[in-house]
């Protein structure tokens, strides 16, 4: 029970740490190259996922 | 992903507006990055062209012009593929990460999965196998144990690597002469390589010296105490003004970071066991979707949003992302990923919770650590490559030299047996350093350890030694070990690819007939009733017991209306018309829809062995009774009584059940509701659940937890991986040098 409760623990404050993520800046996006940012591409592809699961299931 | 826009409480156009950004940036670096690869894979075929072409259509155009036909068509291949392939990442990238698994199993990521998969499904044979509960705990703890050793080692490993990168950073820096960024010289003058030299022999470190590649190779693999002396005698010599102790110490400082994620990992066993249970406490069905989904990330996709999946994301991924992230192997990694077709896999990584902690980490910084590792790459490559050039002449020499020297000693195996025993002493924690070239140089190297040490070394120098005296008997050694490793583990694993497809009804069969006594899997034994005493009772009359039976059969429920036996002959014909694989069907999907219809066969086969069992025993009761029964109460109790609880059970169903009621039945379902009998019948059923319980528990648990290892291993492999990649360092230079036979200890769990 206790790991069920850190673990929804750690997902609440991730949740809260992606509302206020700090994006990479203007500047250092126009410096990466593709595969670079196909990697960023992926992390915000991921933190959408996160995102639309928590909005789930608020919804349901 | 339509919902949480619509809906205000979860909307994130933040994301979403970043993302848009994104690819918008990456579709303007998408032409470039497709004549990057073409150029790489131009000049693998020989092609050498300018390197400033704006658009794939204009390097075509010139090629069709310039090359002869038979290349110019090999040319189109290559710019197809990279067209291809470059197009569907960015595809990809754009509509989320679902098509990543395709990418994933063909991406060079998917043969250490596999690897891992290969050896992971060995130890779930190995532990379904295992025919007692006992045995199964040993063979658990094995594994634990064995797991906690990779952990351990790999510790030490990360920590010996990261103080070594970071000297060999610092060797590097000494080497190169540098006029602001203009890298001018990349070795050590004549007078340096001297010092170095004299330096090298002072501490008896003796290597075949060909020239400076050699001394190269010497230096950059002394072990760490010596490296670091030899470094700050160079810095000091050179004036550099490096602050050698504080950059160890700073590479030190990671380490702490390194051993609470190697422990993490070691979490994740448990963690696979938990998600596995979690899995079968939501939907038993899902149990398959745990095998391939883990490895797929497909499945988790799919299983967004279900309450167990945060728990995944946050911890899998938290023991894959904080090494992927924070380690300096990092550059080697992405290194690996970054080769274009494997940039996808990333997707699959990340669908598992890989990435989650760049969020959690600040994505920002996450990113600027893969922009900094890809800048270091980049500097590496270009001192190589002026190395390269700078040197090409006295290197040829040297290459030649090496040559000869390596044809003279002609020493091939000798050079991979004391690599093994070098390897194994190295495990034991004794480092022989430099590594011997025979076994005389081993002897002299081993003469000079400690007597403990000496111990050790000679256990496994005497185990082999006497070998190296046969050649053939060397040439077979290699050869049947190779080949033996090999099989015993695809055997094994086969087996366990083969229970999976049958619905694990395999392994526990061949478990009984391995070993037959005392087996789990053997039939809950049926305790023995209480002796019941009965007063006897002669009043009542019966007549035609026959009757009674042809009723029995008539009515009875179980003979047919559980019809499990036709449905399991209906699902197994099902499943036999649903085994070949399809035209145009991937392996792999072919695979995991093999292992849906394995589930089902399963479920049906399990019905049908409970249905048949009921069967045979309403078989036997019917039987006893009808050739026990005479028509007296005493002669039907006494038949009553002789009935294992099991049966008398079944009987008292039966007659429940049975709407007959002429005298006889009615009498026999009286004289079933005595206490007696009653009683009986409760303390079967009590026992019976309580063993029965016992048993499936430990069955259940055994699966879980050989299932749940699958997931756990991926991770802990692609880990390994990363490491292995570290340590297969760029100055390597021996060409001739042995590969190594670690591949099969990296297997782990």
């Amino acid at each position: 029970m206790n790991d069920d409760n850190q673990n929804q623990d750690e997902a609440l404050e991730l949740l809260k740490k992606i509302d206020n993520i700090e994006f990479v800046p203007k500047e250092e996006l126009d410096k990466m190259d593709f595969y670079e940012l196909a990697y960023y591409m992926q992390v915000l592809n991921q933190l959408t996922d996160i995102k639309s699961n928590e909005g789930e299931q608020q919804w349901n | 992903m339509e919902l949480a826009l619509e809906n205000p409480q979860v909307a994130m156009p933040k994301i979403t507006n970043e993302k848009k950004e994104v690819v918008k940036k990456l579709k303007e670096k998408l032409e470039q990055a497709k004549l990057n690869l073409i150029y790489v894979e131009l000049e693998e075929l020989g092609i050498n062209v300018e390197k400033n072409y704006t658009s794939v259509a204009e390097l075509d155009k010139d090629l069709k012009k310039t090359c002869a036909e038979v290349d110019y068509n090999k040319v189109t291949g290559i710019i197809e593929k990279v067209n291809n392939q470059l197009e569907s990442v960015v595809n990809s990238l754009e509509q989320g990460s679902t098509n990543a698994f395709t990418k994933l199993m063909t991406s060079d990521l998917a043969k250490s999965i596999g690897k891992t998969l290969g050896f992971t499904l060995a130890a779930r044979t190995a532990l379904v196998l295992a025919p007692t509960a006992t045995s199964k705990a040993v063979v658990a703890s094995g594994l634990g144990v064995y797991s906690l050793y990779k952990i351990i080692k790999n510790r030490k490993e990360i920590q010996n690597v990261n103080e070594d990168n970071e000297l060999n950073n610092i060797l590097t820096e000494l080497e190169t002469t540098k006029d602001n960024d203009a890298i001018l010289d990349t070795r050590f003058d004549e007078e340096t390589q001297k010092e170095i030299r004299e330096f090298l022999n002072k501490y008896d470190i003796s290597f075949e010296d060909t020239g400076y590649r050699s001394l190269r190779q010497a230096i950059y693999t002394l072990e760490p105490e010596k490296k670091k002396m030899l470094v700050n005698a160079l810095n000091s010599k050179l004036g550099r003004g490096i602050d050698v102790d504080e950059r160890v110490k700073k590479a030190r400082k990671k380490l702490n970071v390194v051993a609470s994620t190697a422990a993490t990992v070691g979490v994740g066993a448990k963690l696979g066991m938990d998600v596995a249970s979690a899995v079968n406490g939501v939907d038993p069905g899902l149990v398959s979707g745990l095998i391939n989904g883990s490895v797929l990330g497909a499945w988790v996709q799919n299983q967004a949003g279900k309450p167990w999946f945060s728990a995944l994301s946050g911890g899998l991924g938290f023991a894959g992302t904080e090494v992927l992230e924070r380690l300096p192997v990092i550059g080697n990694f992405a290194h690996t990923l970054f080769a274009g077709e494997n940039i996808a896999a990333l997707a699959a990584i990340g669908a598992t919770g890989g990435l989650v902690t760049s969020a959690v980490l600040g994505v920002a910084s996450g990113v600027k650590q893969i922009v900094k590792s890809n800048k270091a790459k980049k500097e590496t490559d270009k001192f190589l490559k002026l190395d390269a050039e700078k040197y090409k002449e006295e290197d040829e020499k040297e290459l030649l030299l090496i040559k000869e020297k390596l044809k003279e000693s002609d020493n091939t195996i000798e050079l991979v047996i004391i690599d093994i025993i070098v390897n194994y002493l190295r495990d034991k924690n004794i480092v022989i350093n430099p590594v011997p070239k025979s076994v005389e140089e081993l002897k002299t190297s081993i003469e000079k350890l400690s007597d403990e040490e000496k111990k050790e070394a000679k256990i496994i120098l005497t185990r082999i030694e006497d070998s190296l005296n046969n050649d053939t008997f060397k040439d077979k050694l290699l050869k049947a070990g190779k080949i033996s490793i090999g099989l015993f583990t695809a055997g094994l694993s086969l087996m366990s690819v083969y229970d999976i497809i049958k619905g694990g009804v395999f392994l526990p069969e061949l478990s009984k007939q391995l070993f037959p006594e005392n087996n789990i899997y053997n039939p809950v034994p049926i305790p023995d009733g209480p002796d019941v005493p009965l007063t006897p009772d002669n009043s009542a009359e019966y007549s035609n017991a026959n009757n009674l039976m042809e009723e029995f059969k008539n009515n009875d429920n179980y003979y047919h209306e559980y019809t499990g036996s036709n449905y399991l002959m209906d699902t197994a014909q099902d499943v036999a018309n649903e085994a070949g694989r399809k035209e145009g069907e991937g392996f792999f999907s072919w695979l995991f829809r093999q292992i849906g219809l394995s589930f089902r066969l399963n479920g049906a086969a399990d019905f049908a062995f409970a249905d048949n069992l009921v069967d045979k025993a309403a078989e036997g009761v019917g039987i006893d009774i009808v050739n026990s029964l005479t028509p007296d109460r005493v002669a039907i109790t006494n038949a009553l009584n002789s009935l294992s609880p099991d049966k008398l059970l079944l009987f008292m169903r039966y007659m429940n059940t049975n709407t007959a009621t002429d005298g006889m039945t009615t009498t026999i379902r009286e004289m079933l509701q005595q206490e007696a009998f009653v009683g009986k019948v409760t303390d079967y059923i009590n026992n019976f659940t309580k063993i029965q319980a016992n048993h499936e528990f430990i069955n259940d648990i055994t699966r879980k937890f050989a299932t749940g290892l699958i997931p756990a291993s991926v991770f802990y492999t692609m880990i390994e991986k990363a490491q292995k990649n570290t340590t297969d360092e760029k100055y390597t230079i021996n060409e001739n040098e042995i590969t190594d036979e670690k591949e099969s200890d990296s297997l782990s769990m």
